[in-house]
């Protein structure tokens, strides 16, 4: 048995000679990078989803008069938070006609925001005397009509890298709901087929854009992140490095009215 | 318990173990470092699972066996003996003998031989490890000693 237990010993001293090539270290660092990137992807998607969760509530059960005047609803700078990196501006509407829902929904903006001011400060307290990370998050009024109001909120946090989401309100003025995707189309249709083979029609056009594989697009959300532009027409939003990779940025699609016209009710947003 | 992102940590530090195990079934540069990204990968999407850092141990040694032998019945890659390596090096020869060594060994008992000798892990763990009985995992074992014995001594 000695014999072999020496050349047990010899075998193992060659198997532990084995070193893998320099060029896997580099894959796999390149591939931690990328699950950073998603994890702060998902830290800020949860930020907005409880954002969104919390307008939906409050917004539920609520019908805002019709007789809203878009010239007087205005969204002003409520609050700034500014400190270190951050700089945090939080929207507040006013003038929408129904008080009620307007504090709502300001609340919701105020909530978004200190979650986002909570993280930055929990990230600045674990990195102790030297934190680097930034954060900029402020809103933009997309379109403010007769019809609609669409409020986007950008948010970039950058820990070593960046990474941008941009979370889209869009306010029916004359139902005065908060909208989500399903809203924009008559009730009881099948919206989510359409709009999946449009978007898988897209990317396979330039698939070397796109995730491909596993993370290749599959279907849009249940909570799908859009706005409707000042044109009228249906944009999906998907974030940074949730579809194609991290560096093409946010990713949109327009949506052709043909391909929807069937489902949109005739007095919609959408046309 | 580990946070998400110490399994990559984890992966890249011992990136030379789960290298040599995808080696030991592909027998080539290239398609070891491609099964020890696709373990990564995988590890990605069972980041939650993966805290405990002893069943992410057990887990990698076994999503990169199942990986290699999925990537061998994929690729059907030739196994053209000694491949290519660092550009001729001196001394690479004699550290890929050990496969040549271990040559007369299947699959499962040449990884039931490294797991034990070359990875010290127990019975148990490499019972864990394969998904095969304990007492399975001691028959090959001991059967696959047998063969190897007889194959030092021959090289002797």
């Amino acid at each position: 048995m000695a014999d072999i237990q020496t050349g047990l010993d010899k075998l193992k001293e060659q198997y532990e000679g084995i070193h893998a090539p320099q060029e896997l270290e580099g894959r796999l660092i390149e591939m931690e990078s990328v699950y950073k990137r998603k994890a702060r992807f998902a830290g800020l998607k949860s930020w907005g989803e409880r954002a969104a969760v919390f307008v939906c509530c409050a917004v539920a059960g609520i019908t805002l008069i019709s007789n809203i005047n878009a010239s007087v609803s205005k969204v002003v700078t409520f609050r700034s938070y500014k400190s270190g990196d951050a700089d945090i501006k939080t929207p507040h509407v006013t003038g929408l006609g129904d008080k009620k829902t307007e504090q709502k929904l300001n609340k919701e903006f105020d909530k978004y925001s200190d979650a986002i001011i909570a993280q930055y400060e929990a990230d600045v307290k674990d990195m102790g005397s030297d934190p680097h990370v930034a954060v900029s998050s402020s809103y933009k009024v997309l379109v403010d009509n007769s019809s609609q109001l669409t409020i986007v909120m950008n948010t970039v946090v950058a820990k070593g890298d960046s990474m941008e989401t941009d979370w889209y309100y869009n306010i029916d003025k004359k139902t005065g709901k908060l909208l989500k995707l399903s809203d924009v189309f008559r009730s009881g249709t099948d919206y989510i087929k359409p709009i999946n083979a449009y978007i898988s029609g897209e990317i396979n056009k330039n698939p070397d854009d796109y995730f491909m594989e596993d993370d290749k697009f599959k279907s849009i959300a249940s909570d799908q992140n859009f706005y409707i532009n000042k044109d009228g027409k249906l944009v999906l939003v998907f974030d940074e490095a949730s579809i194609a990779p991290a560096y093409k940025g946010v990713i949109e699609f327009t949506v052709p009215t043909d391909i929807i016209s069937g489902i949109l009710p005739e007095d919609g947003l959408v046309h | 318990m580990e946070s998400d992102d110490r399994i990559f940590r984890r992966i890249i530090d011992q990136r030379d173990r789960f290298y040599r195990m995808a080696y030991s079934y592909v027998r080539n540069e290239q398609d070891a470092m491609d099964v020890v990204q696709e373990v990564a990968c995988k590890a990605f999407k069972h980041i939650k699972e993966l805290r405990d850092p002893e069943y992410a141990e057990t887990w990698l040694f076994r999503v990169t066996i199942n990986t290699s032998i999925d990537f061998l019945r994929k690729q059907k890659h030739e196994q053209a003996g000694l491949p290519e390596h660092d550009n001729g090096a001196p001394d690479s020869y004699d550290k890929l003998a050990v496969f040549d060594t271990l040559r007369p060994l299947d699959d499962t008992s040449r990884t039931i031989v490294v797991l034990h000798h070359m990875e010290d892990k127990n019975f148990e763990q490499i019972s864990c490890i394969m998904g095969k009985n304990v007492n399975t995992v001691k028959t090959i074992y001991y059967r696959a000693m047998k063969a190897l014995k007889e194959q030092i001594e021959k090289e002797a």
